[in-house]
């Protein structure tokens, strides 16, 4: 049992080493403990425009945009920015078999989800660039923002 | 059930957990040790983790992976490097459970950090604890290969 800890320990110790060293020479140098902040390659990647809340109201209100709600079906039903429809980013393949002719109907996309700090609007976006859609807006605040400026919310599973 | 003992015993088949096992948390280690950034952004995402300890896990995880899975299929520290590998997928098990379970949706990051959207997280849970049955074979096999041994040792 002892000698099982020592082999543990020599493991995690070189690993510790190599990846030190690694990070030392890739030249990422990246600080082990520092603050977490988001980085948006997504967006960047696929060049897909961030709004802000004004700008997602234009769109809201204006015919043919589809608003998108990337987060989990069980988050979009206790809450929701009304008129959007549920995409859950985690259930992609079977939503877009659900929703792909709605959206072939719309002249532009939007997509929100939790807040400024989630991701699931990006990958979305990014996934659906990939599906060949274009005029893609991702509204960066999401529902935080919305709940926060104190717009309506809807609740349940429907549209 | 003695044949059953003799296979879970044959050396070939516990050479072949150890490739396939080790192989597996190699080859998941390389994207994420080439993209430490991006393997951030999915730990994040896993939302299990403080901010401040975000960067720590995404640099030294992947190689722990390395070297744990390197270890295993070369032989070296065996019982050691399956006992890590064994506990890496039991965290990796409770993470996407207790994900599930809260109904947040995440990118897995297991083998690419590309933002793949997800996919189905309950064959992600399934895969790892699959992949827990030849980790446990192999860390089973060398602790009581290690008793005979020295079993042997005491009768010569």
């Amino acid at each position: 049992m002892k000698k099982i800890i020592v082999e543990c320990l020599l493991i995690l110790g070189i690993a510790l080493a190599a990846a030190i060293l690694f990070n030392l020479i890739s030249g990422n140098n990246i600080q082990f403990i520092k603050k977490y902040e988001i980085v948006e390659p997504v967006e960047q990647a696929y060049n897909i425009e961030t709004i802000d809340i004004d700008i997602f109201n234009y769109y809201r209100n204006r015919p043919g945009t589809i608003i998108l709600d990337a987060r989990t079906e069980r988050e979009f039903a206790s809450g929701h920015i009304p008129g959007a429809v549920s995409f859950s980013v985690a259930r992609f393949e079977p939503m877009f078999t659900e929703q792909g002719e709605l959206l072939k109907l719309g002249t532009v996309i939007v997509i929100y989800c939790a807040g400024p700090d989630c991701r699931d609007s990006s990958l979305l976006a990014s996934r659906l660039s990939g599906k060949g859609f274009s005029d893609i807006f991702v509204f960066k605040g999401g529902m935080e923002e919305w709940i926060g400026a104190g717009f309506e919310t809807a609740a349940g599973a429907g549209r | 059930m003695h044949k059953m003992d003799n296979l879970l015993t044959n050396k070939y088949v516990i050479l072949l957990c150890r490739f396939v096992l080790g192989g597996v948390f190699v080859y998941a280690s390389i994207d994420k040790i080439v993209h430490p950034e991006a393997f951030a952004g999915i730990l994040h995402n896993y939302k299990l983790l403080p901010d401040y300890f975000i960067y720590g896990p995404a640099l030294y995880l992947p190689w722990v992976e390395l070297i744990a899975g390197s270890f295993l299929i070369a032989g070296i520290f065996t019982r050691g490097s399956s006992v890590v590998l064994n506990a890496l997928l039991i965290i990796f098990i409770a993470a996407i459970t207790i994900n599930i379970i809260r109904g947040i949706s995440f990118d897995c990051g297991c083998f690419s950090t590309s933002q793949e959207g997800g996919g189905n997280v309950y064959l992600l849970l399934l895969r790892d604890c699959l992949l827990l049955f030849p980790g446990l074979l192999v860390l089973y096999y060398y602790i009581n290969d290690r008793r005979r041994n020295e079993n042997n040792n005491k009768t010569n």
